[in-house]
């Protein structure tokens, strides 16, 4: 823009120039009678300088311009000439900055056409004012020559300036080419119809074409998926409408690729409304993939680290269960052994003492089972584990709760296989674990509209993607090899994903004081951990919750038992 | 029932010891002696031979299995019955059951009932032969 300026202020300035001379000329003339015309003639010529501050910029950059101008002011100078009476001087210099004006121009032909006219006029003027006779007319004659060899030694400086910049231009064309050629990324232009202007080589091999031509004046939608498409086309009208540069990235399924786009607007330089979109569209599949093997190890490395919490709390609940529990048993055993005392004391017919007897018996019995619990943390005891048919299993499970189901109008949906699954596991303790998740979920159904629980059995390869969501890559289960799955969906209230969270966390309860120890899921994550299985929750408010508990299969004896028998020998005495 | 059967406790709680007492009298069934340590009870097995002992696990100065070693030493104790009483254990370990037998020996988790526990002494009495 600056040279814009500069090339305006520079025309304006010469031409102001060649105006101050002729008024000069013009105002000290010796020729008298044409005097008013002279000062007209400067008016009017003055007024054509001003005005070129109303051109627009660009123009001066066009040949017609300086042409114009050269043609404009070669008339201009002669008649300035003609009227200061003063064509003998050396007034006709006053043209050398015209030239100068016109070569800028760089057009040859047009330069010389200005000039001849030029040459021309003067050479009218110096005859009708009679320097062409008597003895110094060749002196005069020759300023014609003259003049056109100075116009044409400036038109060849200013060609070869030209031919200069012309030839820079073209090297630098020449490497946008090479860009647009042999760029690995793909470049096009496409206007608001979504139809390609201009496609660079690999956009259009992309796409199976032989050439660019081929390509021209396709719908960008037929030759993409609908969704790559639509997403395209959407972010395209943005760029139209608001004449914004847009990023985003893409996947396409087929050929399973990352795409990064950018979309910029192409403005009209005058009316300054974008006619067409250029964009730059670049694969980055492997980033992509990297950021997301990245995310991937994150995820585990969260997970382990949230699973090592959960041991590291189970572990010191354990240790602190065990050194509390001997000294709440024996002050327990004192008021078991006292109450029996006492009760042999009450004569029969008093009601009140015995139900008191009772009620105190129970009291203490709650304690006793929280301790129990609380005891299942350490690992004082070991597990025998054997060898147990899943389906066997929950059918004995479902026997003992059958009962509390009807009572509570829960249906069961029962999705077993054919062939029997089994897993390494210590029966009563898996049993418990199964119960419980049951008895909770029959109480989250407790007002739901529809209780449904729905109960599957399989045994299904590890995969790397995971069964399902909410599967915990853990050291226990490898790729490819099988695992024992029990799915246990209920319909009933779910639970947000805060309360999904904590859910196995020791003393993490939902249920009212003296309904739930807050034990019951922490000890069942405890309990298939020993068995070298996982156990995780998946829930959603107002649609259900899932458990799912992972297991061994029996093949896989020896490890699950690995570290019971370690603990059972390091204890020796062990009961 | 011709004769009591005698019952030594040893165990440290000198309140546990006095309601187990009191509750095996009131059975009619039991003779019970106390030692509220290990050294006291092992002169009192000497000294009364009981048919059976009650052993706390542990106690402060000798531990429960120190005082089995060394009743089983005795030659005029070593043939007496023994359960050891613990607070470490639960029911569930013991599949149900007040009486677990691991080895030769015999245990029983507290807390526990007169009733359990006199079911356990009876059922210990009777495998052992009577004594």
């Amino acid at each position: 823009m600056a040279y814009a300026l500069s090339r305006k202020r520079l025309i304006y300035i010469i031409r102001l120039l060649v105006v101050i001379v002729l008024a000069y000329f013009i105002v000290f003339s010796p020729v008298d009678g044409i005097k008013y015309a002279g000062y007209a003639f400067i008016a009017f010529y003055l007024a054509t300088c001003l005005l070129v501050f109303y051109i627009p910029e660009s123009y001066f950059y066009e040949g017609p311009l300086f042409y114009g101008f050269a043609l404009f002011d070669s008339v201009m100078i002669g008649i300035g000439i003609y009227l200061s009476g003063m064509a003998g001087t050396d007034l006709y210099l006053v043209y050398f900055f015209i030239i100068c004006l016109a070569a800028m121009g760089a057009k040859f032909r047009y330069l010389m056409i200005s000039v001849t006219l030029f040459a021309g006029i003067y050479g009218i003027i110096l005859h009708n004012q009679g320097y062409l006779a008597g003895d110094e007319a060749v002196g005069y004659l020759l300023r014609l020559p003259l003049i056109i060899i100075i116009a044409i030694f400036f038109g060849f400086l200013a060609t070869i300036a030209d031919t200069d910049s012309q030839n820079r231009l073209q090297e630098t064309e020449r490497q946008y080419q090479l860009l647009f050629n042999y760029s690995d990324i793909l470049i096009f232009t496409i206007n608001p119809a979504g139809e390609f202007l201009s496609a660079n080589p690999k956009l259009y091999k992309q796409h199976g074409f032989s050439s660019e031509i081929e390509m021209l004046g396709m719908p960008y939608e037929s030759l993409h998926e609908p969704e790559d498409a639509d997403l395209f086309m959407g972010h395209l009208q943005t760029v139209f409408t608001t004449g914004a540069f847009v990023e985003y990235e893409s996947y396409d399924k087929q050929k399973d690729k990352w795409y990064s786009h950018a979309l910029s607007p192409i403005k009209d330089p005058e009316k300054g409304d974008v006619f067409a979109v250029g964009g730059m569209s670049r694969d980055i599949t492997e980033r992509v993939k990297k950021e997301k093997e990245l995310q991937k190890a994150y995820d585990i490395l969260r997970e382990t680290r949230e699973q090592l919490i959960q041991k590291d709390k189970m572990a010191s609940l354990g240790r602190l269960a065990s050194g509390i529990a001997h000294e709440i048993r024996n002050p327990m055993e004192i008021i078991l052994m006292g109450i029996d005392y006492l009760e042999t004391n009450i004569p029969e017919d008093n009601g009140t003492g015995r139900k008191s007897i009772d009620r105190i018996y129970n009291a203490v019995d709650r304690v006793n089972i929280i301790i129990n619990d609380i005891l299942k943390f350490s690992r004082k005891t070991a597990f025998v584990m054997e060898t147990v048919n899943v389906c066997s299993l929950m059918e004995d499970v479902m026997k003992l709760t059958g009962h509390h189901l009807r009572k509570n109008n829960v249906s069961v949906r029962k999705n077993y296989p054919a062939a029997e699954i089994e897993t390494g596991a210590n029966r009563t303790m898996l049993e418990q674990v199964i119960l419980n998740i049951l008895y909770n979920a029959v109480d989250s159904m407790e007002d739901a509209p529809t209780k449904e629980l729905t109960i599957r059995i399989c045994e299904i390869t590890v995969s790397d993607v995971g069964y399902k969501t909410g599967y915990r890559q853990t050291d226990y289960f490898k790729v490819g090899e099988k695992m024992v799955v029990i799915e246990i969906i209920d319909t009933g209230k779910g639970m947000d994903e805060e309360v999904s969270r904590k859910i196995f966390e020791p003393f993490f309860t939902t249920k009212e004081i003296g309904k739930g120890t807050g034990l019951g899921l922490s000890l069942a994550h405890m309990i298939i951990d020993r068995m070298k299985g996982t156990i995780d929750v998946e829930s959603r408010v107002g649609e259900g919750t899932s458990f799912f508990v992972k297991l061994q299969p029996a093949a896989n004896m020896a490890y699950i038992m690995k570290d019971e028998i370690d603990e059972h020998e390091k204890k020796g005495l062990d009961y | 029932m011709s004769m009591k059967k005698k019952v030594l406790i040893i165990e440290d709680e000198e309140d546990f010891c006095f309601f187990v007492r009191e509750n095996l009298n009131n059975t009619g069934e039991f003779e019970v002696f106390i030692a509220t340590n290990g050294a006291y009870g092992i002169e009192i097995a000497r000294k009364r031979s009981p048919d059976i002992i009650l052993l706390d696990l542990m106690m402060p100065g000798m531990s429960g299995e120190q005082v089995a070693d060394e009743l089983n030493r005795i030659p005029e104790t070593s043939g007496i019955p023994k359960i050891f009483l613990t607070a470490l254990a639960t029911k569930d370990d013991t599949g149900g059951n007040v009486l677990k037998k691991s080895g030769e020996s015999y245990f029983v988790a507290k807390p526990v009932r007169t009733k359990e526990l006199v079911k356990a002494i009876k059922e210990v009495l009777e495998e052992t032969g009577g004594r």
